[in-house]
């Protein structure tokens, strides 16, 4: 099931997103990943969303490469919370209507971390302004 | 002990809840060993003071070197164990005094120097540190940085009084955070000050501690949010989307397609 084009994509959010079909090994996704949405829904246009893939290979975490503990992350599609790396160097443009299917969400702390990371990478050493981000 | 994206408060080994921590957040995340490299500070000091102050940093030197002193991933757990109180002390007593005798404007220029210098000198230390480890302390310092920016603006939001006992709440959630990380950055400040090794055995411990420093920031913005509460916004329908913005998307999802790798959830 394919997630609408009307659908609400909020920030925290995690999904399954869907490869084509070439990819699939049987009912499995062989390169599945779950992506955490991190763009903020009134800026989303179309059916794009900006979003990165949390990897199960925690051994990659590393300064800007946050690790999220499964403490902060919850499932909603039966599969266990494990601790996970935010790979915020592979963030992407992602086509909604390719979400497979909602996988669960992070804490609104796991999002400051990984936010936290993506600004070290893009370079911003700064806290942005909140009257600046509203404008 | 677990650490990284927010480790629970008892498993600080030490017990640093015990302590009365500053009700202040914005001299928190300045590492106490940065306050040796700074000359502005010395300019401003008379010299009982000046000594008074080489006395503490000799003080807080004498437990880093103690903490340093390991050879094994087990030593280190058990020296950092011993030596972690007496640290928070020590740190306490040197930003107390400092506070006392310095205004907030000079410490405040002495430690934005000390940290821009500190990382250039951490870039330089990849041999002494790993790349790994190296890597994890410049953006350490980066997020001290931004730590340090979020407190001015916390300072200047101001706050209801009735959020007082949830921000209090945070405070004594974020400082043994922020102490935790601020020990294992003045570890590699002191390996580099008296040039001690950094045992590969333990670097991974010392890069586990540093991450500390993001837990301590997320904390931060939750304060921040008590603060300025953000409000949900839909989606404007307002914005243009057009063949464009279709075409770029679908070259950003072929990417994705492109890059299916073995290492996905349900690779075997």
């Amino acid at each position: 099931m394919l997630i609408s084009p009307t659908t609400v994509i909020t920030q925290g959010s995690l999904y399954w997103c869907d490869p084509e079909p070439k990819d699939t090994v049987g009912g499995e996704h062989k390169g599945d990943h779950i992506w955490v949405v991190v763009s903020l829904p009134r800026y989303h246009r179309g059916n794009c969303v900006v979003a990165l893939p949390l990897s199960r290979h925690i051994e990659k975490t590393r300064g800007h490469l946050i690790k999220v503990l499964a403490s902060e992350i919850t499932m909603e599609d039966g599969n266990p919370s494990i601790d996970r790396v935010a790979l915020t160097d592979q963030i992407r443009a992602l086509d909604k209507t390719r979400f497979r299917k909602k996988a669960g969400y992070v804490s609104s702390r796991a999002v400051s971390g990984i936010l936290l990371g993506v600004d070290f990478l893009f370079g911003n050493a700064r806290e942005p302004n909140p009257s600046v981000v509203k404008s | 002990m677990q650490e990284g994206f927010l480790t629970a408060r008892n498993e600080f080994d030490g017990g640093v809840g015990l302590l009365d921590m500053p009700p202040q957040l914005c001299e928190v995340g300045a590492p106490g060993a940065l306050y040796e490299q700074s000359s502005t500070l010395e300019n401003s000091l008379e010299r009982s003071k000046e000594r008074l102050v080489r006395d503490l940093v000799s003080v807080l030197d004498n437990v880093l070197l103690e903490g340093l002193s390991a050879r094994s991933l087990q030593e280190f757990v058990e020296t950092r164990k011993h030596v972690w109180p007496k640290y928070i002390h020590a740190v306490r007593a040197l930003s107390d005094t400092l506070s006392n005798l310095i205004s907030k404007e000079t410490r405040e220029t002495s430690i934005r120097r000390a940290i821009a210098s500190l990382e250039v000198d951490l870039e330089r230390q990849i041999d002494r540190f790993g790349e790994a480890l190296a890597d994890q302390a410049i953006f350490t310092v980066w997020t001290i940085g931004r730590m340090r920016s979020l407190a001015d603006q916390i300072v200047a939001l101001g706050l209801p009084p009735e959020k007082k006992r949830s921000d209090t709440a945070l405070l004594s959630e974020f400082s043994p955070h922020a102490y935790w990380s601020s020990f294992h950055l003045d570890l590699m400040i002191a390996a580099i000050k008296f040039n001690r090794p950094m045992p590969e055995e333990f670097r991974e411990a010392v890069c586990e501690g540093l991450r500390a420093a993001v837990n301590a920031y997320v904390i931060m913005k939750e304060a921040f949010s008590l603060r300025s509460p953000r409000v949900e916004e839909m989606p404007d329908p307002q914005f243009v989307w057009d063949k464009e913005d279709e075409d770029l998307l679908a070259s950003s999802m072929r990417d994705v397609d492109a890059n299916i790798s073995d290492d996905g959830d349900n690779a075997r």
